[in-house]
């Protein structure tokens, strides 16, 4: 029997249901041969699953790219702001031509990891206390609680960056530390910044994290043809079931935000026109700085691109 | 090597579980030959991440990869932003020490309550409470006023097993009065408002310190020879130590206003900040007062030397915490307690009937950061879920009053564990401290001395659970 | 400082023990002064916030970087002082050479440990650090993307320096065992009760009084 040890953080939720959905599919699939304990936070911290791979101190983790850029230079191409993705499913589109990438793959064997699948995420919307901030002049010394790329658009509108962690997120802005909070509606829901917020951003869409699942490549290579079959065959469906029950989350976000008296804010089309302007040169700037790095970086990021296209018109 | 020793065939059939009580044993066995205590822990963690992934992966590539996963966790633990509170709630501790604020207090609170029963002693539980209130640590508490209290118990021919003890009991108090360095280990870990958790931990403390004053006075009238009151001050003499204690008081207001004061642009500072500020506050005051470099620098080698100390103790202990994930034990726990049927009081009282018994050898870091990703969410469901109405829960509250309840009676229960034989590290400390002013008092004297003062916890305990009240009124207000 | 019960006298370990000493208690106060550079760096953070608007950029990496400053430069030289805590409920019941058989044991069980941390904390280090990258960075700040790895350097280049302090120590309960005697060099020695009651008074009214 294959027992694998996976490493994800923090409690069950939208965000790793993919992953429990994948070991009940290879557990049933191989009547209990290969089976995957999941552990939250018990083998690893969540900034170092990657070297729990490169160990070999677990067989699956669940990582997200912004928490270490330098560890995973190629794929933060898709936590670049304003690329753009609509939805999950373009997210998911994205993320996996990505993967896809020769570059990614290399990247990904320096700490003996595999890319199985990625965590979609949908765009880090912002909550805030007090009067909305629905233009950019607003922003201006607008404290807010956004890391890395992020934080580098918001700067770029006035904004001033501050640093707080997530689990501090709550409190911090409960206190005024911070007027406003980035993102993604479960953390919102799951660090409480959505009960004390007074408005969301239901269109801002600046950017995500990208959250990949991988394997160690050694135990993946010594699964069975049949067992490796399985793994790989239970991807698209988990992908599905989490796409499914993230979806119904969201559903959910319209009477959580009516809940708590959370108005809605629509930023006008010109005014984000003019982000995504303010966005291109950290665009660039990107693509210098891998470049340097020794990545294809026109490479990925017309990945993105061309993959947004694809999905769209095959629609 | 695998060709001499086929590691995982002689580990065939070794069930991981078992190893994992074993090796609880073998830590114990080290820690009573005098192996300090932080490498012991650290060192049958390792042994036990050996067994595992010997068993899987053999004996060479099993060896490496137990010692790189060994090898990450001093770096990645000692670098948790939450825990920068402890250095700063150390050295706030030095310096007043060193500024002399400290000793200004405890003289207070010896002229205005020294004349009752065991009256150094009571003076010593109001001075810690009210030291707990610029000090987040109590493990620095213990150490500042057993510098403090205990030399003058002492010369007053205080039972010197007593005295020690009362000091070692005393620094609990600063865990439960704000700011407190665990306090916001146990927010962050369950993501439960720092704000509220802190507010919740003033009324707690304060009661926990009038019981252990209700206990000294009982004791002094039981036992005749424990110790005399100090008696003959005039009023006049009280109200002129009053302000010698007032820049403790000072440091109180910036702290308490930093946090919970709201201007038109919000609070002044997140309570992690707020240390900071209170021992700058605290750095300026000592300065100001005269602080030569000598001490300065004095002060520094101490809070450095008891800092590095603690974060030791902190990745020693977390080193076997990562075996014990490994090993599933804390995954093994939640379903025992999951699977019983019983009143909900019961498992509770279970639980922490768990925590006495797991703080007898634990740090009361360690313990949170091992048992709460079990405890917690148990004790959430056996209240009801995380979306309960106070009338259909089991303990009558929201999920979110639930958390901070739990939450202060837990920090309640490691606080606990500081004074409790073999491993209590107040008491190690306040030995410590006694041995370094070269002081009669071993730890065997401090445990013995420490524990009529867990009687008054388990009371403290059983007021917090019967009248939640007590917990929850001051964080209703915000 | 004035803890230390280390003996010293002109022997070689002697000498070297003072020599190690030098180097942990300058690294010790490093540590201690970075707990004051936290702290003022606390109230830059707040008064350019609440003030100017203008917090200290990516405040909390830089927190979690200086936090491993004052976590490990005083791990040597706590051991020097014997400032560890331990249980010494037996220890303290020996003399002589089982006394300094049982502290050699103790020891050596902590350079076995010590060795193994040394090899798995340089192997964390290695796995942040990449010549051929930027500022060398292979892991970086989940903020401001501040390269991990001077941080995980400090880690085993701490263990090292305990390391040699172990190997000292072992030297000198090595030299009890084989001497005998109650009081070898360049090792913290446990206090002998008269010794302890001839200070108390002195203490009392010296130590304490600031
Ligand atoms: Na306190
Ligand atoms: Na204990």
């Amino acid at each position: 029997a294959t027992e694998w040890n996976v490493s994800v953080w923090g409690q069950r939720r939208a965000f790793t249901e993919h992953i429990h959905y994948l070991a009940d599919a290879v557990a049933e699939a191989t009547d209990g041969e290969f089976t995957m304990n999941i552990s939250y936070g018990g083998l690893s911290n969540n900034r170092e699953n990657l070297d729990g791979i490169s160990i070999g101190a677990f067989e699956m983790a669940q990582f997200c790219a912004g928490y270490h850029p330098d560890k995973n230079r190629a794929i933060t191409v898709l936590e670049l702001p304003f690329m753009d993705v609509r939805n999950l499913d373009e997210e998911v589109a994205v993320s996996h031509a990505v993967y896809a990438h020769p570059a990614v793959a290399e990247e990904m064997a320096q700490w003996n990891a595999r890319m199985l699948m990625t965590s979609p995420m949908p765009q880090y919307n912002l909550v805030g206390t007090g009067e909305p901030r629905d233009e950019i002049a607003e922003m201006d010394g607008m404290r807010v609680r956004a890391t890395g790329g992020l934080g580098e658009l918001f700067s770029a509108m006035g904004a001033v960056p501050t640093s707080v962690t997530s689990s501090e997120a709550y409190s911090a802005m409960e206190g005024g530390t911070v007027d406003t909070v980035a993102f993604a509606q479960h953390a919102h829901l799951s660090f409480r910044t959505i009960d004390i917020a007074d408005w969301w951003t239901e269109n801002l869409n600046p950017g995500t994290v990208n959250c990949p699942v991988v394997v160690n490549i050694d135990a993946y290579e010594a699964l069975s043809d049949e067992h490796r079959e399985i793994l790989d065959a239970a991807v698209d469906d988990a992908i599905d079931y989490y796409l499914e029950n993230y979806g119904e989350l969201l559903a959910r976000w319209d009477a959580v935000l009516e809940e708590r008296g959370v108005e809605r804010i629509t930023i006008a089309d010109e005014q984000l026109a003019q982000m995504a302007e303010a966005a291109a040169p950290i665009h660039a700037a990107w693509i210098e700085e891998m470049n340097a790095a020794g990545l294809p970086a026109q490479d990925l990021y017309d990945l993105v691109g061309a993959t947004l296209q694809e999905v769209r018109s095959g629609n | 090597m695998d060709e001499y020793i086929d590691m995982r065939a002689l580990l065939e059939g070794v069930d991981i579980f078992d190893v994992s009580l074993w090796l609880c044993g073998l830590l114990l066995i080290l820690v009573l030959i005098g192996v300090r205590v932080a490498f012991a822990a650290a060192f049958v963690g390792i042994v036990g991440l050996c067994v595992f992934f010997m068993q899987r992966q053999g004996f060479d590539r099993g060896l490496v990869t137990a010692l790189k996963l060994a090898g990450q966790v001093p770096h990645s633990k000692s670098s948790g932003y939450a825990l920068s509170l402890i250095p700063t709630f150390i050295v706030i501790g030095y310096l007043a020490y060193y500024a002399g604020l400290t000793r200004t207090l405890f003289e207070a609170a010896k002229r205005w309550v020294g004349w009752v029963p065991g009256g150094l002693g009571v003076s010593t539980v109001f001075a810690t409470a009210g030291f707990a209130a610029v000090s987040g640590a109590s493990v620095a508490t213990s150490a500042v006023f057993a510098r403090i209290a205990i030399p003058e118990m002492l010369r007053l021919n205080y039972d010197k097993a007593f005295a020690a003890g009362v000091v070692a009991a005393g620094g609990t108090l600063a865990s439960l009065i704000p700011p407190s360095a665990i306090l916001v280990i146990y927010a962050i870990i369950v993501e439960e408002s720092v704000g509220k958790l802190l507010l919740a931990g003033f009324l707690p403390g304060f009661v926990s310190a009038l019981i252990y004053a209700g206990l000294v006075i009982g004791l002094a009238k039981w036992k005749k020879n424990l110790g005399p009151p100090v008696t003959g001050y005039t009023w006049g003499e009280r109200f002129a130590s009053l302000p010698g204690a007032m820049p403790i008081m000072f440091v109180i207001f910036i702290i308490i206003f930093s946090i919970y004061y709201r201007g038109e642009d919000g609070a002044w500072a997140t309570p992690t900040e707020a240390g900071a500020l209170g021992a700058f506050v605290v750095l300026v005051m000592a300065l100001w007062k005269g602080m030569k470099w000598r001490e300065l620098k004095g002060a520094l080698m101490e809070a450095a030397k008891l800092t590095a100390m603690i974060f030791a103790m902190i990745w020693g202990v977390l080193i076997f915490v990562r075996f014990l994930g490994f090993a599933q034990l804390p995954d093994v726990f939640a379903n025992f307690i999951g699977g019983l049927e019983y009143s909900p009081y019961l498992i509770l009282l279970a639980i922490l009937l768990v925590y006495v018994v797991l703080g007898m050898f634990m740090d009361a870091i360690g313990m949170l950061i091992l048992t709460l990703p079990v405890t917690f969410p148990a004790i959430i469901a056996l209240n009801g879920g995380p979306d309960v109405t106070r009338e259909a829960s089991a303990f009558g509250m929201t999920a979110e009053e639930c958390a901070i309840w739990f939450g202060i009676i837990v920090v309640k229960m490691a606080e606990l564990c500081l004074i409790t034989p073999p491993i209590g590290l107040n008491c190690f400390v306040v030995a410590g401290v006694a041995k370094d002013s070269k002081l009669p008092i071993s730890v065997q004297d401090v445990f013995r001395g420490a524990s009529p003062f867990f009687v008054a916890d388990v009371v403290t305990v059983a007021v917090l659970i019967a009248f939640p009240g007590i917990v929850l009124w001051l964080p209703s207000l915000i | 400082m004035s803890s230390s019960n280390v003996l010293s006298d002109d022997s070689l370990l002697s000498r070297i023990d003072r020599a190690v000493l030098r180097v942990e208690a300058a690294l010790n106060l490093i540590g201690g002064a970075t707990i004051i550079m936290l702290v003022l760096l606390a109230v830059w953070n707040v008064v350019g916030r609440k003030l100017f608007n203008a917090p200290v950029p990516g405040y909390v990496d830089w927190i979690s970087q200086f936090m491993i400053l004052f976590a490990f430069l005083g791990l040597s030289y706590c051991q020097r002082e014997g400032g560890h805590i331990r249980m010494d409920i037996v220890v303290m019941r020996l003399k002589g050479r089982p006394l300094w058989f049982a502290e050699f044991l103790s020891v050596l069980f902590m350079l076995i440990l010590t060795t193994g941390l040394i090899y798995g904390s340089w192997h964390h280090f290695l796995r942040s650090f990449d010549w051929d990258m930027a500022l060398y960075s292979r892991d970086s700040s989940i903020d401001i993307g501040l390269p991990l790895w001077p941080a995980k350097l400090v880690v085993p280049a701490a263990f090292t320096l305990l390391w040699v302090r172990l190997v000292l120590q072992l030297w000198g309960y090595g030299r009890g065992l084989v001497q005998g005697g109650d009081a070898p060099v360049a090792v913290p020695l446990p206090e002998d009760p008269m010794e302890q009651a001839l200070h108390e008074a002195e203490t009392v009214s010296g130590h304490d009084e600031r």
